[in-house]
């Protein structure tokens, strides 16, 4: 256990784990990520065969799930906790000893670090006062005891990097996990039809954390309104869905929702991806004993290149009884819908262009009709409860970083001693600050000198 | 042409004086034609804030799209950084001999790219883009400040070896060691809470524009890197003690991954930021 502690808390070890978790990155870069049917993918390791052989060994196509990636990165966050919690306790220990000289601070004075100057004798006045004023010029609180004054700044600073490691650490706990138990998803809603916030909703189906469960809201969503350009301060922000959420009968918020503009419910948000949207239909199957009667919403998928503007839908009619019936529905120009229907074992083939209302037979099947010609929105439903905290660590983070680095915690001890002749006093002085104010020695000194200390070591 | 351009142009000329009186200041080692260099950086300066300003109320957004508008605030920032390191110590005047002609070479180059203005489309209309680019500009600068203090204080620490280095008694009129390294430090301290900020607020964006607050862009990816890489040198320097000639070489070699994630990620890969540098 102690071995895992220093493990941990080893500021070398942390930094090698920095660095190699800087590269793993850059090396995640370099090939393209994706299941092996992706298209990337597929092309890359055609291209690269070798190197495909080592990277799907290495698991480089999904690279933050290897645990190459995963235990390193689990290590560092550890590490950047156990940071936190050592550097608190050393800033509590600085913060608290604060004014009090100690015996190994008295012989620091002897260290090769120390200044000395050299103040000729002025009269009666203390030559430690006059060192207490040089220390106060610098920015210093004084402290000041029989032979020797403690200087030293507002401590503010020394929790500076406890906070700034603090926050990383769980900057990294909260983004892990948020990881684990979110969802997110797209919906497709047909104008005035609400759909439940429910996994079944989703088309196909909602991405969620492995904790997520099924902790759906369970809201009823509907658009009410689909923009095609929306204009805002004369900016096209490209499609907008007015989109309502009620709970049961409840109106909860509603909203109009594009790019940049997503309806928040607490830490769930709704976008409308912009332009996706269509026209859309309500079609009904009509009951024939051996077809059960149903509804289909049917929402288009606009393709520019496609000859009526839209993507044909597709659908299947399962009937008890017989070969099942494919059905291609087109919208046309018109607002008409062109449907063409046939059997697999081709028996059955045929074809009708209907409007809103109107119907057809299929020849020894079901009988077709459009309910409703409509339109269509996307809505993409996220929940993470996260990135709040995420903000908040970052927030915290800065103000850490800042204060480190801006509001340096600064001592300085200085001793006077009357030399043998009685004629001059030498002043030894040690500064600390090093690490995060270099300058700040050179300041010092420079205040001795201005002070009319002459400098002798 | 439009007089934003036209004033530009004005302050590409006025550069265009001032590095050459930087760099005859060097030479010839003529502290009045230095001074004279500072003041037409200072007027060249003043200049192009017009021409941005001008710009920016013309077309309804900062300087965030497209090559001109990005590579002008670059050197502006530049300019502007020289300036506050002179402000901050006389000494710095010197460092305007590398600074003043780099930032006129981005200009000049801005100036042959389409001054046209890029419409804001409806994923970039969010007050976040001025703020991911502000702080992006300003990131870039403190780094490039940071870079161009460590290389001043390695050319020193050379002389101090006593091996000869050109420049020598240039170099010689730079603040302190220590100062030169407490600055670097604290421009590097800056560049990686501005590069921060930068992350952040891009992550906030996405988050707003798209669901997602981090999507392993490459862009994005290369931004965490060069910021995880100014994260190693902070902790070498805070944590391990490393100082002087040790941390200058970690700032001098972190400047190419950062220009790389600025400028190389948008040629070499795919990314949703591609736009940003439209020619």
């Amino acid at each position: 256990m102690a071995r895992l502690w220093r493990g941990l808390r080893s500021r070398r070890v942390a930094s090698y784990l920095l660095v190699y978790v800087t590269a793993f990155f850059g090396v995640a870069t370099l090939v393209p990520w994706g299941g092996p049917e992706s298209p990337e993918v597929m092309e890359w390791a055609a291209a690269n065969p070798f190197a495909e052989s080592v990277v799907r060994a290495l698991g480089m196509h999904d690279p933050y799930t290897t645990p190459w990636f995963l235990v390193p990165a689990l290590w560092l966050a550890a590490s950047t906790c156990a940071c936190a919690y050592e550097r608190t306790v050393s800033a509590l220990r600085v913060m608290r000893s604060q004014g009090s000289v100690k015996s190994g601070d008295l012989r620091s004075l002897e260290g090769a670090d120390a200044l000395h100057f050299r103040l000729p004798a002025s009269g009666d006045a203390d030559p430690l006062d006059r060192v207490a004023a040089v220390a106060r010029s610098v920015g210093m609180r004084v402290r000041r005891g029989p032979v020797a004054i403690f200087g030293y700044s507002r401590s503010i600073g020394l929790l500076g990097s406890p906070v700034f490691h603090a926050a990383m650490g769980l900057l990294f706990v909260f983004a892990t996990m948020g990881w684990l138990t979110r969802a997110e998803g797209g919906i497709a809603l047909l104008r005035d039809r609400a759909k439940e916030d429910a996994r079944a909703s989703y088309l196909a189906g909602a991405t969620t954390g492995l904790l997520f469960g099924d902790a759906y809201t369970g809201y009823e969503l509907t658009v009410r309104e689909v923009i095609e350009n929306h204009i805002v301060d004369g900016v096209g922000r490209g499609s907008a869905a007015r989109i309502e959420v009620r709970d049961d009968d409840r109106l909860v918020r509603s909203q109009l929702v594009y790019t940049n503009h997503p309806l928040r419910l607490g830490t769930t948000l709704i976008h409308h991806p912009k332009d996706r949207w269509g026209l859309a239909a309500v079609i009904s199957v009509g009951d024939t004993g051996s077809v059960q009667a149903q509804t289909i919403e049917v929402p288009f998928e606009r393709d520019p290149d496609a000859p009526l503007g839209h993507r044909p839908y597709l659908f299947t009619i399962e009937p008890s009884v017989g070969e099942a019936i494919d059905v291609s529905v087109t919208p046309d120009k018109a607002a008409r819908l062109a449907i063409l229907a046939g059997s697999r074992d081709r028996a059955i083939k045929s074809d009708a262009v209907i409007g809103e209302g109107e119907s057809f037979v299929i020849p020894r099947g079901p009988r077709i009709t459009v309910v409703e010609l409509t339109r269509w929105a996307e809505v993409t439903v996220v929940r993470d409860w996260s990135v709040p905290f995420l903000y908040l660590m970052f927030i915290l983070g800065t103000v850490g970083v800042t204060l480190t680095m801006y509001v340096p915690y600064r001592s300085l001890i200085a001793r006077t001693a009357r030399r043998a002749d009685g004629d001059e006093t030498v002043v030894s002085v040690v500064v600390r600050a090093q690490k995060n104010d270099p300058a700040f020695r050179l300041r010092v000194m420079e205040a001795f000198q201005n002070d009319g200390f002459e400098r002798i070591g | 042409m439009l007089p934003e351009v036209m004033i530009m142009f004005g302050a590409t000329v006025i550069y265009a004086l001032a590095s050459a009186c930087l760099v005859i200041a060097v030479v010839f080692g003529k502290a009045k034609v230095e001074r004279a260099g500072v003041w037409l950086s200072a007027i060249g300066l003043a200049t192009q804030v017009i021409s941005v300003a001008w710009r920016w109320i013309r077309v309804g957004h900062g300087p965030s799209l497209g090559f001109y508008e990005v590579a002008s605030l670059l050197s502006l920032i530049g300019v502007g950084l020289f300036l506050t390191l002179v402000l901050m110590h006389r000494g710095f005047a010197v460092a305007g001999v590398a600074i003043v002609p780099f930032s006129l070479l981005i200009l000049g180059a801005s100036m042959l790219a389409s001054k046209g203005a890029d419409a804001v489309s409806g994923s970039l209309a969010s007050f976040w883009l001025a703020i991911h680019v502000l702080f992006a500009n300003l990131a870039y600068g403190g780094y490039a400040a940071a870079f161009v203090l460590s290389i001043a204080f390695l050319m020193r620490d050379r002389a101090q070896d006593g091996t000869p280095v050109r420049f020598g008694k240039l170099i010689e009129r730079l603040p302190a060691q220590e100062i030169v390294d407490d600055l670097t430090f604290k421009f590097v301290g800056a560049g990686f809470i501005f590069q921060g900020i930068m992350i952040a607020s891009g992550a906030v964006w996405a988050n707003e524009a798209w669901g997602r607050y981090w999507g392993w862009d490459p862009m994005e990816t290369w931004s965490l890197i060069a910021w995880a890489v100014y994260a190693i040198y902070l902790h070498l320097r805070l944590t391990m003690g490393w100082r002087g000639a040790r941390a200058a070489w970690v700032t001098v070699l972190s400047l190419p991954i950062l220009v790389f994630s600025l400028l190389g990620v948008p040629v070499v890969y795919k990314s949703i930021h591609g736009a940003y540098l439209r020619w």
